[in-house]
């Protein structure tokens, strides 16, 4: 579903990204593991569509990042680091606003809008200003806009930055839903207990991908961060 | 691409393309305010208010045209760059680059429309007073509409290289 073969970038005269190739197969997730500065966030970018100058090839169910932008885009749902958001848009309206983005006509982004103010447990908020949301609910609105239009693959960069306990299981029981639906994840982060979720890990050091390996057999190694996650 | 066109072009700039509409047009009234003060001042006693001498209405419109050449750009910039506070977060949508342009273009030539035609109740009662006749009014008109249409073009393509590199940037901050 989501397929990397020798991706690198150039940022600032310097490879910040070398050789990386991995796949993420259709009902699993990939975790990006990493120091800060390691380029997580820049394989997360390049994957959505975001960086043009790269090499390499990627492709997103078969289709080419690089040449077929726009299908692409309808089939990822992408989540960034920092969460943009209109401060005087009201949850409802900022989900609306999305759907209308996906093609979707206007009766079907109201309904998917609704459905997604109830997944992600945003009805209280609903019709609050955006600029008023704690960081909380504003993840969950950058969830929401990514789940909206039910893409094949889900690009998370630290997706549950700012949840909290209740936060992270609406997503925990959402991804796997996904997954368990055919669907494939690629999530960054340096949080331990999110990198559990994924069935295999991939380790990024100064741009390189340092090591693959399935997540159980991680979880057995005692020098590895998710050693008694578990 | 319809979506953003109604939402995201033109949500929340209503006060301030209010505010340039007024600013638009106190500068114009002001300048050729100025210049017929100066004008009566010099005028021997007795003499008729009208016509209204011709060079207030090139120095209004000069004025306009320089306060429209400094705003349309910007209106565009605003338009194309949204109200978003934090990275734009429509970059990895299925809206087309060019569709997305085309759209903030469009909102923020109808924007600068405005902001030019806001003055045109002064002109017309400079036009009745005898400052300018129709021929003497389409060349600087012609012009200042050449502004209100190009320059929302220039602001857009720089808010989007603008986005483009902001993108990058965060995300190759590696």
């Amino acid at each position: 579903m989501l397929e990397l073969t020798q991706v690198g970038c150039r940022m600032a005269g310097r490879w910040a990204l070398r050789e990386i190739s991995f796949a993420v197969p259709a009902g699993q997730a990939f975790g990006l593991s990493g120091p800060s500065g390691s380029g997580k966030s820049l394989v997360l970018a390049v994957c959505a569509t975001l960086i043009p100058g790269y090499t390499g090839i990627v492709r997103v169910c078969g289709e080419d990042v690089r040449s077929r932008r726009s299908s692409v885009r309808r089939r990822i749902g992408y989540v960034p680091d920092a969460i943009g958001l209109d401060p005087d848009m009201t949850v409802r309206e900022d989900l609306e606003f999305f759907a209308g983005a996906h093609g979707m006509a206007r009766q079907a982004g109201r309904n998917a809008a609704a459905a997604a103010l109830e997944r992600w447990q945003m009805r209280p908020v609903a019709d609050e200003p955006m600029g008023t949301l704690g960081r909380g609910f504003r993840q969950r609105v950058g969830l929401a806009r990514a789940w909206l239009h039910e893409p094949q693959v889900l690009i998370l960069d630290e997706p549950a930055g700012g949840l909290d306990a209740e936060g992270r299981e609406l997503f925990a029981g959402a991804l796997r839903r996904h997954l368990d639906a055919g669907g494939s994840a690629l999530l960054g982060t340096s949080s331990a207990d999110l990198l559990q979720w994924s069935d295999r890990i991939g380790f990024l050091v100064a741009g390189s991908l340092h090591r693959v390996a399935a997540t159980r057999e991680l979880v057995s190694e005692p020098a590895m961060p998710l050693s008694g996650v578990r | 691409m319809i979506p953003f066109w109604r939402v995201g072009v033109w949500r929340g700039r209503i006060p301030a393309v209010a505010s340039f509409c007024a600013l638009h047009t106190l500068l114009v009234a002001w300048v050729a305010w100025y210049i017929i003060e100066m004008h009566w001042s010099t005028a021997p006693v007795g003499a008729s208010a009208t016509p209204l001498p011709g060079v207030a209405f090139r120095a209004a419109w000069i004025a306009g045209a320089l306060c429209l050449l400094v705003v349309a750009p910007g209106v565009g910039a605003g338009t194309a760059q949204g109200r978003w506070i934090g990275p734009d977060p429509t970059r990895t949508l299925p809206v087309s680059e060019t569709g997305r342009a085309a759209s903030a273009w469009i909102a923020s030539c109808v924007m600068s429309g405005l902001i030019w035609a806001a003055p045109l109740p002064f002109y017309l009662a400079l036009f009745g007073m005898g400052a300018f006749t129709v021929w003497d009014a389409a060349p600087p008109f012609t012009l200042q509409v050449a502004v209100v249409t190009v320059g929302p073009l220039f602001g857009v393509l720089f808010a989007r290289w603008r986005s483009r590199k902001s993108w990058t940037a965060e995300a190759g901050h590696v």
